[in-house]
């Protein structure tokens, strides 16, 4: 419930989740799901020209799992009206009453929101996705051809995780959150 | 980076040439067909071009845009659901002058979005206007707070209470004890006037008039009078009167801060 001394402003956190979540999960990522994932489900064991064609782009979730992580980390503080004491007009305040008052208006938020919550409940999400991903991934690279019959995963199921995945990232507030 | 320039008002009025930047300029376009205009091929083609910022400014006479606005903002907001993915390269300012009061949050796309309602006060305008332009062509993205002196109140009237007891703020009985002890000690410096330092009470008021207001149910000229809304407008109205004469009540501060609340929300 602290402010953090250099958080991640509102600003820069909305140029990650567009680039993240906007360019990359909705506009790529979830356009290249959609487009293979029931083929997938049939055609993996059959042809390796299938295989060789969707590993690339199959296994860019894992490359941005990092950049997922500093999402959610930084939501908190991106959306606290903290961040707004350094603006005009309330950076005219004297340094000892906006240190007290970003302490207070960042604890009044964080328990209003419920947003620390919101932010790893995804987080959460996202590393379940994540476990998924990888075993799909043996598949892919047929390490071991028996995982699909052995585990109750599918790429259709994880397409589905995916999307629902974006739609919570969606319902996530972009604004500085005062109120 | 590409400016472009919609006016439909007299050509006459040319204060934009003050910004003095190269604008690609739109003579007497008409306003509601700006939309179809933007989201014909050829303009598609020329002007959303990718990894470019595109800045648009559209200027329109009082008269015209309130009587188009609830047409225009439906369209406009069904133009950006449908072409979402040029969000993030645009940013997009209306002018238009008088009187005419606007509800920002009812304009669902772009985020990079703002309004001026009153150009008349043209320096403090054009400043304003330039500082945009040029974060956005450095940034990329800028999140423009319409609202800031009334969020700057409402943050203000939270310390205020916080210090003398708090039990009227939202979400207060959840702070720890420590955060509530440090706060309550410090009830001499928010009684100062240099507490209120800053906020600009005009501004405040004008921003308050802009959230009232709601086009969709009454027409573009007429205001809603909700109790609610009377009640939370006369009460920051008082505040304000306050800070100004240097008297401070707890009460009132407390009624502002409700006012103000409920001002904010978000509407549905």
């Amino acid at each position: 419930m602290i402010w953090k001394i250099n958080p991640m402003k509102n600003r820069k956190w909305l140029e990650l989740r567009s680039r993240l979540h906007h360019d990359w999960l909705q506009n790529s990522y979830i356009t290249f799901l959609n487009a293979r994932a029931d083929h997938l489900e049939g055609s993996l064991r059959r042809s390796e020209k299938v295989r060789l064609d969707v590993k690339e782009q199959f296994a860019e979730w894992k490359e941005k799992e990092g950049e997922f992580r500093l999402f959610f980390q930084t939501a908190v503080d991106a959306l606290s009206p903290a961040q707004l004491l350094d603006e005009p007009p309330l950076c005219q305040m004297t340094h000892e009453n906006r240190t007290w008052l970003k302490e207070l208006v960042h604890a009044l938020f964080v328990v209003n929101s419920q947003i620390e919550k919101r932010a790893e409940l995804l987080s959460a999400e996202m590393e379940k996705i994540s476990v998924t991903q990888s075993l799909l991934m043996q598949i892919i690279s047929m390490e071991d051809n028996l995982l699909l019959e052995q585990n109750d995963v599918s790429f259709v199921s994880f397409r589905d995780s995916v999307l629902e995945f974006s739609r919570k990232i969606s319902d996530l507030p972009h604004e500085v959150q005062v109120v | 980076m590409n400016l472009f320039y919609f006016d439909s008002t007299n050509p006459h009025e040319d204060w934009w040439k003050k910004v003095d930047r190269n604008f690609i300029k739109i003579e007497n376009h008409e306003f509601l067909k700006s939309l179809f205009v933007l989201s014909g091929s050829n303009y598609k083609k020329i002007i959303f071009k990718k990894n470019e910022k595109n800045f648009f400014i559209f200027h329109s006479g009082e008269a015209y845009f309130n009587k188009s606005f609830e047409t225009w903002q439906k369209e406009w907001n069904k133009f950006w659901k449908d072409n979402s993915d040029f969000e993030k390269n645009l940013f997009v300012c209306f002018f238009s002058s008088g009187t005419i009061r606007f509800d920002r949050r009812k304009i669902e796309y772009p985020k990079n979005f703002e309004f001026f309602q009153n150009y008349s006060n043209q320096n403090k305008t054009i400043s304003k206007f330039k500082r945009f332009i040029n974060q956005f062509e450095k940034n990329g993205m800028i999140t423009p707070n319409i609202f800031e002196n009334q969020t700057a109140l409402f943050i203000l009237c939270q310390g205020y209470l916080a210090a003398h007891g708090g039990e009227s703020l939202r979400g207060w009985a959840k702070l720890s004890p420590e955060l509530k002890n440090k706060v309550r000690g410090k009830q001499t410096e928010t009684e100062k006037k240099d507490w209120w330092r800053g906020i600009e009470t005009g501004k405040v008021k004008a921003e308050l008039e802009s959230l009232l207001f709601n086009p969709a149910d009454e027409g573009p000229q007429k205001r809603v009078t909700p109790e609610s809304n009377i009640k939370g407008k006369e009460q920051v109205e008082n505040l304000l009167k306050q800070i100004e004469e240097d008297g401070l009540d707890l009460e009132i501060v407390r009624d502002a801060y409700l006012g103000l609340a409920d001002s904010m929300k978000p509407k549905v």
